[in-house]
C-alpha cells in the first residue's frame, strides 16, 4: 500500500501488545491482593503486625505485675481484693492509678479487670479501659462505658447517647450505643432502615457500613457487589448472603459489637489471664491491648 | 540483495528470496510478534509461579506465628503465674509474721516437741509464771540451759512456767503458722483451663492432703527482717506445649523487728526473775521495810519494775516509743516456806502456819510495736487493715516484800514495825505478820483474823495450842515478852 510502511505497522502492532501486557500484569496484581485465594496484604508487614499485637498484652502484664502503685505491688493489692473487695483491700485508688499509670504507654486499645468467680457467674471487682474512643453515661462504676465515638454515622444496629457524660474528643463525632434489634427498632429514627440480624450465633446486625461514592460505578461497570465495611468501632464479620437480601442490598454490613470478647473471638485482640491464688480464693488479672 | 523502495518487487534478489517474501509482505511482522508472544507467556509463566511461592510463603509464615503465639502464651503465662504465685507467698509470709506475734509465738500453746506436756504450761500469752503455791525452783541462771521453748516438760516440771522463744523458735512456730491446715495458707485453689484461658495449670500437691499444696517452707529470722523460700514444682500445658515439673522458688523479705523484739522479752524475763531472787523480804530489792504505806510502796514497785522492763526492752533494740507497759502491783498475805537455797512466800496463807510473809504480787504485760508497713488480714472482718507487727507477753511473779522469818533471826526480842496505811500499824514478830486494824476497809488480803488485832486490843497472853488459833499472837508474846497493843498510832 503506498504511504504505508510494513516496519510502521510492526512496531504499532508491537505497541498494542505492551499495552496488553501491562493491562494482564495489572490484572494478575489486582487479583492478587482481592481474592481470597491469594493473599489480602502484603506478606511482610502482615507478619509483623501479628506478632505485635501477640506481643503488646504480654509486655504489659509483665511491666504491671513488677510495678507498685500506691503504697503496694498492683499483684498484692489484686490478691487482696479478690480475696476480699476493693475497698476491703483498701484499694480503691487501684481504678486510677492504673488508667495513670497505662495513659504513658499510648495504647490504642486496652482493657485490664480482675475479676472473680461467683456462684452466679464472674464478679468484676475492677476494669479500666481506653476510653479515647469511648464515651457514655457509665460513669464512676465498674461498668464499662457504653457508647463508642464515631465520625460517621452510628449504623443500623446503634443509638446515638445525646448529651453523654462522658462526650467525644472531637465536635464532629457521634457517641453511638451498641442496642438490641428490639431497642434498636424501639427508638430508630424514620429514616433508619430496620434491623436484621447475622453472622454465624446471628450476634451481628446487617448495617449500611461504610462505602465511598464511586461504589455504585463500581458495581455498574463490574456487574458484582462492592464490599461494604462496617462503621467505625464495629467488629466486621464481611457481607454474608443474609445482609445481601435485606433492605434491597442497602445494609450489607454484617456488623458486630466491638466488645473486649468479640476482639478476642475474632483475633484482632490478645488477652492474657493472671491467676491470683490465696488461700480458698481465686481470681484473675486479665489484660487486653492492642 | 538491494531493494527498490516503493516497488513491491525485490531487484537482484535469489530465487530463494522471491519464494519468501513476494507473496507475504507481513511474515516477518508475524514472527516477531508470535515471539513476544511466546516471551509474555513465558513471563506469565514466571509471574504465576512467583505467586504461587509468595502466597506459600505467606501460608507458612502464618503457621510459623500461629505455633510462636502458642509458644509465647505458654511461656508468658507460666512467667506470670510465676510472679503471682511469689505474691501469694509473700502475703503469706506477712499474715505469718503478724500471727506469730500476736500469738506471743505461740506462748501459752501446746507445744508439738516430742517430750512436750499434754497441757500447756503457762496461759496464752504468757512468757512467764510463778505459781504462788509452789516453791521457786528456776532461777535466772537455768535460763541459759533451756534448749526448747518452754523450760517444763514432762520429765522435769519447773517453777516459774518460762517460755523462752530463741530465733529458731520464732522460725519454727511462723512455719506452724503458715502449715496448719486450719490457716489455709497452703489451701491455693485447684485452677481449672477454663479459667485461665485454656491454659492447664497444676500445683503438685501433699501425698497425704490432695488439697494441700506441697511447698517446702524455709524461714531465716534476722533483728530487721523475715526472710521466706517457698518451693513447689507445677506443670503447665497449652496446646501442643507443655512445661513439666518445674521448681518454682520465691523468696520474699518481710522487714520487721519481730527477732529484737522476742529478745527484748528474753531480757526481760531475765530482769524480772533477778528482781524476785534479789528481793529477800528484809532489806534488799524490792523489800517493803523502807516504804511509806502500802500506795508509796506499790508505786514504788510498779516503776522499777517498768523501769527494768524498758531498759532491758531498749538494751536489745526497741525504740522506747514503741514499748507499751502495764504493771499492776498488789500485796497480800503468805505463808514463808524456807527451803535448802531459798525461802518462798506462798499464797494463799497457810492456815497451819499462818502468815508470816508480805507478797507482793504483779502482773506486766508488755507490747512492742513497730512502723506499720504492711497489711494484716483480719479474717474476723474480712478486711486488710495496715498495721504494726505487735508482740505482747504477760509476766506474773510474787515477791517477798516482807519475810517476817528472816526479819526475827536478826533479834526476835523486838518486833519490827512496817507503815500499812498509818504509821507502824503493820509488823513482824516472832516470824508472823500483823496488822492492827485501823482502818477496817483496808485490810492485809488474805491475813488470818487472828493476826488482825483490833484498835485498843492487843495480843494473847496466855498459851495457846500450836498450830491453832491465836498461836501467832502467843508466840510473839513469847518471843518479845510483851503484848503488843494496836492503837490508832499503831502497834506500840
Amino acid at each position: 500500500m503506498k504511504g504505508l510502511e510494513i516496519a510502521d505497522a510492526f512496531w504499532t502492532l508491537i505497541f498494542f501488545i505492551v499495552i496488553m501486557v501491562l493491562v494482564i500484569l495489572g490484572v494478575f496484581i489486582w487479583l492478587q491482593i482481592h481474592l481470597p485465594l491469594f493473599s489480602t496484604a502484603d506478606p511482610i508487614s502482615y507478619s509483623i503486625e501479628f506478632v505485635h499485637v501477640a506481643n503488646k498484652p504480654y509486655l504489659l502484664t509483665e511491666v504491671l505485675a513488677h510495678t507498685r502503685l500506691g503504697d503496694r505491688q498492683v499483684l498484692e493489692q489484686a490478691i487482696e481484693s479478690i480475696a476480699s473487695s476493693l475497698e476491703n483491700a483498701q484499694a480503691t485508688d487501684l481504678p486510677s492509678d492504673l488508667e495513670y499509670y497505662v495513659k504513658n504507654y499510648n495504647l490504642k486499645e486496652y482493657y485490664i479487670s480482675i475479676s472473680r468467680p461467683i456462684a452466679s457467674g464472674q464478679e468484676t471487682l475492677l476494669s479500666v479501659e481506653s476510653i479515647e474512643t469511648k464515651c457514655g453515661n457509665n460513669v464512676g462504676t465498674n461498668e464499662k462505658l457504653e457508647g463508642w465515638c464515631v465520625f460517621s454515622e452510628c449504623g443500623v444496629g446503634r443509638i446515638e447517647i445525646n448529651q453523654p457524660k462522658v462526650g467525644c474528643i472531637s465536635a464532629y463525632q457521634k457517641c453511638c450505643k451498641d442496642v438490641t434489634i428490639e431497642e434498636y427498632a424501639a427508638n430508630k429514627r424514620p429514616n433508619d432502615y430496620p434491623a436484621y440480624s447475622c453472622g454465624p450465633q446471628g450476634e451481628g446486625v446487617c448495617s449500611e457500613g461504610v462505602r465511598p461514592a464511586w461504589a455504585s460505578v463500581y458495581e455498574l461497570f463490574w456487574g458484582t457487589y462492592y464490599a461494604y465495611e462496617c462503621e467505625q468501632n464495629r467488629i466486621d464479620l464481611g457481607n454474608p448472603p443474609e445482609c445481601r437480601d435485606v433492605n434491597n442490598g442497602n445494609t450489607r454490613a454484617c456488623c458486630v459489637p466491638k466488645t473486649e470478647e468479640k476482639e478476642v473471638d475474632t483475633g484482632l485482640a490478645t488477652r492474657v489471664v493472671v491467676p491470683l491464688l490465696y488461700k480458698d480464693f481465686f481470681g484473675t488479672l486479665e489484660v487486653t491491648a492492642r | 540483495m538491494k531493494t527498490n523502495r516503493g516497488k513491491s518487487r525485490c531487484v537482484a534478489c535469489s530465487p530463494e528470496d522471491h519464494s519468501l517474501f513476494s507473496h507475504s509482505p507481513f511474515s516477518k511482522g508475524v514472527g516477531t510478534a508470535l515471539g513476544t508472544i511466546l516471551l509474555i507467556a513465558i513471563f506469565v509463566v514466571f509471574f504465576a509461579v512467583y505467586l504461587y511461592m509468595a502466597n506459600n510463603n505467606i501460608q507458612v509464615r502464618t503457621q510459623l506465628n500461629l505455633e510462636s503465639l502458642g509458644l509465647l502464651k505458654l511461656k508468658s503465662t507460666f512467667d506470670l503465674f510465676d510472679t503471682s504465685l511469689g505474691v501469694t507467698w509473700f502475703i503469706t509470709t506477712v499474715q505469718g509474721v503478724f500471727l506469730a506475734a500476736d500469738e506471743s509465738i505461740g506462748c501459752g500453746r501446746l507445744d508439738d516437741t516430742p517430750y512436750a506436756l499434754p497441757t500447756t504450761p503457762l496461759p496464752a500469752g504468757y512468757w512467764y509464771r510463778l505459781e504462788p503455791s509452789d516453791v521457786r525452783s528456776f532461777t535466772s541462771s537455768d535460763l541459759a540451759s533451756i534448749t526448747d521453748k518452754y523450760n517444763s516438760n514432762i520429765i522435769n516440771k519447773n517453777n516459774p512456767a518460762v517460755c523462752y522463744p530463741l530465733d529458731h523458735h520464732i522460725e519454727a512456730y511462723i512455719r506452724r503458722v503458715i502449715t496448719e491446715p486450719q490457716r489455709r495458707f497452703l489451701y491455693l485453689k485447684k485452677l481449672e483451663p477454663k479459667n485461665v484461658s485454656d491454659v492447664s495449670i497444676n500445683i503438685r500437691r501433699q501425698p497425704n492432703d490432695p488439697d494441700a499444696v506441697d511447698a517446702t517452707v524455709g524461714l531465716v529470722v534476722s533483728p530487721n527482717d523475715v526472710k521466706s523460700t517457698f518451693v513447689q514444682y507445677i506443670d503447665m500445658t497449652f496446646g501442643s506445649g507443655s512445661i513439666n515439673n518445674a521448681q518454682l522458688k520465691h523468696d520474699s523479705i518481710v522487714k520487721t523487728s519481730l527477732q529484737r523484739m522476742v529478745a527484748a522479752g528474753r531480757n526481760v524475763i531475765e530482769a524480772v526473775m533477778k528482781i524476785a531472787e534479789g528481793t529477800d523480804g528484809v532489806q534488799s530489792g524490792l523489800s517493803y521495810y523502807a516504804s511509806n504505806n502500802k500506795g508509796a510502796y506499790e508505786l514504788q514497785a510498779q516503776n522499777e519494775i517498768d523501769n527494768a522492763i524498758r531498759q532491758q526492752s531498749t538494751a536489745a533494740g526497741i525504740p522506747l516509743n514503741f514499748i507499751g507497759t502495764n504493771v499492776q502491783p498488789e500485796l497480800a498475805a503468805g505463808s514463808i516456806l524456807p527451803t535448802a537455797t531459798s525461802t518462798s512466800c506462798l499464797v494463799p496463807v497457810n492456815t497451819v502456819s499462818g502468815a508470816s510473809c508480805l507478797a507482793l504480787h504483779y502482773t506486766a504485760t508488755v507490747t512492742y510495736t513497730e512502723e506499720p508497713k504492711y497489711y494484716y488480714h483480719n479474717t474476723a472482718k474480712n478486711k486488710f487493715e495496715k498495721k504494726s507487727v505487735e508482740l505482747q507477753y504477760k509476766v506474773e511473779d510474787y515477791l517477798t516484800a516482807i519475810d517476817c522469818l528472816r526479819w526475827s533471826t536478826l533479834d526476835q526480842t523486838v518486833p519490827y514495825y512496817f507503815n500499812w496505811q498509818g504509821t507502824n500499824d503493820m509488823a513482824c514478830c516472832g516470824s508472823y505478820l500483823f496488822e492492827c486494824d485501823i482502818d477496817v476497809n483496808v485490810n492485809i488480803p488474805n491475813l488470818p483474823p487472828d493476826q488482825r488485832i483490833p484498835v485498843g486490843g492487843q495480843m494473847q497472853t496466855q498459851p495457846q495450842t500450836c498450830p491453832g488459833p491465836n498461836c501467832a499472837q502467843y508466840t510473839c508474846f513469847s518471843n518479845i515478852k510483851r503484848a503488843l497493843q494496836c492503837t490508832l498510832g499503831g502497834f506500840v
